[in-house]
C-alpha cells in the first residue's frame, strides 16, 4: 500500500490559546504581525481580544480593515495591493488571518505576493516557503482557511505552502453561527469525514477522519435533540449554540486539512457542483450522495465507520458482515431524521431536491473539470444512485 | 489605506505588580522551605551545587530565580534571570497564564497539561522543582485555596501544618 498525507498545520485550541499566540510567533521567528480580518470580525471587534492577548509582548501590529468577500473583485485585488505596500514598508514579517474565508483568501495571497513577489500571484504553482500564517477561525466555515488551496482575482492557486503554519482555536473568538448554518456545516464535516475513512488508504487521513465524524456526529446528535429550531430558552439556546459551535470549529479545521490531500473527496466535489445551483446546502447535498459513493467503492473500513457514527454497543451488537450496511443506513438515517423534522422541507433524494438525471448530467463536465473526478461511469452510477435513493444491487 | 491601524499593545501593570509580589513570596518561602522542610530539602539535595532555576512569564517577566550557591544553601536570587547563569528555566508562554496559575484558578499540572508551560533544561529537575512549589504553596496558603494550585492535597502531620508552617511564614518574611 502506498500513501502519501501532509499537514504542516500545528493546531492550537482549548481556553485562553489566544494567549500564547505572541509566544508561537516568536518561536516562527516573526516579531511583527500584521492582522487580517473579515467584516464579521470587524463589525464584532474581535481585533479587542487580539490586543489583549499581545499585551505585556511587546509585539506592534497591523489591523487591516475588512477584507472584501469575493477574491475575484477589484475590491479584493486593490486591497491586497494596498496591504502589500504597508507590509514592505514598515517590516511586518508574519500575517495572522482573522475570521473565515475571505480574511484567509486575502492573507494567503498577500503572503504570496510579499514572500515571492506580486508576480507569483499569477502562477500555476508555488513552489518556495512563504511567511508565517497564523489562521484565526472564528466560524464554522474554518475549512476553507485551512486547506492548501485560495483564489484571487480569479486565479486558483494550490501549494502545501499555502497551508497555514499555526491553526489557533479560541472560544473568546468564535461568532456563533445560527442553527441552520450549524447543521450544514456539521452535514458537511460528516460526508467528508465518512468517505475519507472509509476510502482513503492513508491510516493518519483515517485517524484525523475518525476524530471529525465524532465531533460532527457528537454536534449532529445535539442538533437534532433539541428539533431543528433549539432550545426555546434564549440563555440555553445560546448556550447550547456555542457549544455546538465551537465543536464543529474543530472538525471543520480538520476537515480543510483532509480536503487538500492527494485525493479529491468524491462527495465534496458533487456537493459543490450541485449545491452551487441553489436547491439545497452543500451539506445535504453531500450526505445525501454519499452512501451512494461509499457504495461506489469496495472499502475495508466501511464497517469499522459504524463504530463511529453510532454508539460501541450498537456496534458490538451487529455481525461484521453486516457493519458495512449498517453504516450506509445509519448516513441514510440522517437525511429521514431530517426530513421528518424539517416536516418535508430537507430532501432526502437529489430527486427531491428538484434535480432530473438530464440536469445532473449537465454538471458532469463542470465536476470532472473542476475535481478531477475522470471515471465517467462510476460518476454516472453515484448520481443515478442519490437521484432516487436507491441502495446498490437494487 | 485608510482603515489600517498600527498598534502597539499596552501592559498589564496590575497583574504585573501582583505578580511581582507573588513571585517574592514563593521564591522566599522556597528558600525558608528548604531550611526547615525535610522534604524540600531532599529534593534540593539531588541537584547539584550551583544549580540555578528560574520560574516566569514569556517575553518580559516576571521571573523568579532560585539557586543553590557553593555551600549548598538554596537562596532567592531575585528577580532578574539575566544576572544568574539559569541551569533550568521554566517559563509560562504568557503573562496571562502565569497570572492564572498565580491565582489558582488553574493548577500546575492542568497548565502543563494545557500547554502552557515550557521548560528549558533537564526534565527531572523540573519535575522536582514543581514538587518543592508543591510544597511550598501548601505552606503559604489556606487550605481551601491550596486544594485549587495543586493536584493532590497532602495528608500531613499536626506539627508540619502548625510548627513548620509558622516557621516557614516567619523565614519568609523575616529570614536571610
Amino acid at each position: 500500500m502506498l500513501f502519501s498525507f501532509l499537514c504542516p498545520a500545528k493546531t492550537c485550541a482549548g481556553v485562553n490559546a489566544l494567549d500564547h499566540l505572541a509566544f508561537e510567533l516568536d518561536a516562527m521567528g516573526a516579531s511583527k504581525p500584521m492582522v487580517i480580518q473579515d467584516k464579521a470580525s470587524h463589525d464584532a471587534g474581535l481585533t479587542k481580544k487580539l490586543k489583549q492577548a499581545f499585551s505585556g509582548s511587546g509585539m506592534t501590529m497591523g489591523i487591516s480593515g475588512p477584507a472584501p468577500e469575493d477574491p475575484d473583485s477589484q475590491a479584493a485585488a486593490m486591497f491586497v495591493r494596498s496591504l502589500y505596500d504597508c507590509f514592505q514598508e514598515k517590516g511586518y514579517d508574519a500575517l495572522v488571518a482573522l475570521g473565515g474565508k475571505a480574511a484567509a483568501q486575502a492573507a494567503k495571497a498577500l503572503n504570496i505576493a510579499v514572500s515571492l513577489g506580486p508576480e507569483a500571484l499569477t502562477s500555476k504553482e508555488i513552489f518556495q516557503p512563504l511567511a508565517p500564517l497564523v489562521f484565526l477561525p472564528t466560524g464554522t466555515d474554518a475549512y476553507d482557511g485551512t486547506t492548501r488551496v485560495t483564489q484571487f482575482n480569479g486565479h486558483p492557486l494550490s501549494s502545501p505552502h499555502l497551508s497555514p503554519d499555526l491553526v489557533m482555536i479560541d472560544p473568546r473568538l468564535m461568532l456563533t453561527d445560527d442553527r441552520n448554518l450549524l447543521l450544514d456545516r456539521a452535514l458537511t464535516c460528516l460526508a467528508a469525514g465518512c468517505e475519507i475513512f472509509a476510502l482513503s488508504p492513508a491510516p493518519p487521513a483515517r485517524a484525523y477522519a475518525a476524530t471529525i465524524v465524532c465531533l460532527a456526529r457528537s454536534a449532529l446528535a445535539s442538533l437534532l435533540a433539541s428539533g431543528l429550531k433549539g432550545p426555546d430558552n434564549l440563555k440555553a439556546a445560546a448556550r447550547e449554540n456555542a457549544r455546538i459551535h465551537n465543536t464543529l470549529v474543530q472538525a471543520s479545521v480538520m476537515t480543510g486539512y483532509l480536503m487538500s490531500q492527494d485525493a479529491p473527496i468524491v462527495s465534496l466535489a458533487l456537493g459543490r457542483a450541485i449545491a452551487g445551483r441553489g436547491r439545497a446546502p452543500l451539506g445535504q447535498i453531500m450526505v445525501i450522495v454519499l452512501p451512494a459513493v461509499l457504495e461506489s467503492r469496495p472499502s475495508t473500513a466501511l464497517g469499522d465507520l459504524y463504530l463511529h457514527l453510532s454508539t460501541p454497543d450498537a456496534f458490538a451488537s451487529v455481525p461484521a458482515s453486516q457493519q458495512p450496511l449498517a453504516a450506509v443506513y445509519e448516513i441514510r438515517n440522517i437525511t429521514h431524521t431530517l426530513f421528518s423534522l424539517s416536516h418535508g422541507l430537507l430532501p432526502r433524494t437529489l430527486g427531491e431536491a428538484g434535480w432530473s438525471m438530464d440536469a445532473l448530467e449537465s454538471l458532469r463536465d463542470d465536476i470532472k473539470n473542476a475535481f478531477g473526478l475522470t471515471d465517467p461511469k462510476t460518476l454516472t452510477r453515484i448520481m443515478a444512485r442519490a437521484l432516487d435513493g436507491r441502495p446498490m444491487g437494487n | 489605506m485608510d482603515s489600517f491601524t498600527e498598534v502597539k499593545p499596552g501592559r498589564r501593570w496590575f497583574q504585573k505588580i501582583y505578580l511581582v509580589i507573588m513571585l517574592w513570596f514563593v521564591g522566599r518561602a522556597i528558600q525558608a522551605a528548604a531550611r526547615v522542610d525535610k522534604a524540600v530539602a531532599k529534593q534540593f539535595s539531588a541537584m547539584p551545587d550551583g544549580y540555578t532555576f528560574s520560574l516566569g512569564a514569556y517575553p518580559r517577566g516576571p521571573h523568579m530565580v532560585v539557586g543553590k550557591d557553593d555551600t549548598g544553601r538554596v537562596r532567592y536570587l531575585g528577580r532578574n534571570p539575566d544576572k544568574h547563569p539559569v541551569h533550568l528555566q521554566m517559563m509560562l508562554k504568557s503573562m496571562g497564564g502565569l497570572f492564572t496559575l498565580f491565582t489558582f484558578r488553574e493548577s500546575t499540572p492542568v497548565a502543563n497539561a494545557r500547554s502552557r508551560l515550557v521548560v528549558t533544561g533537564d526534565v527531572p529537575q523540573a519535575c522536582a522543582a514543581v514538587r518543592i512549589l508543591d510544597i511550598v504553596q501548601v505552606y503559604l496558603l489556606p487550605k481551601p485555596i491550596a486544594k485549587l494550585a495543586i493536584k493532590r492535597y497532602p495528608r500531613w502531620s499536626v506539627k508540619r501544618h502548625t510548627l513548620d508552617r509558622a516557621r516557614v511564614l516567619f523565614r519568609t518574611l523575616f529570614g536571610r
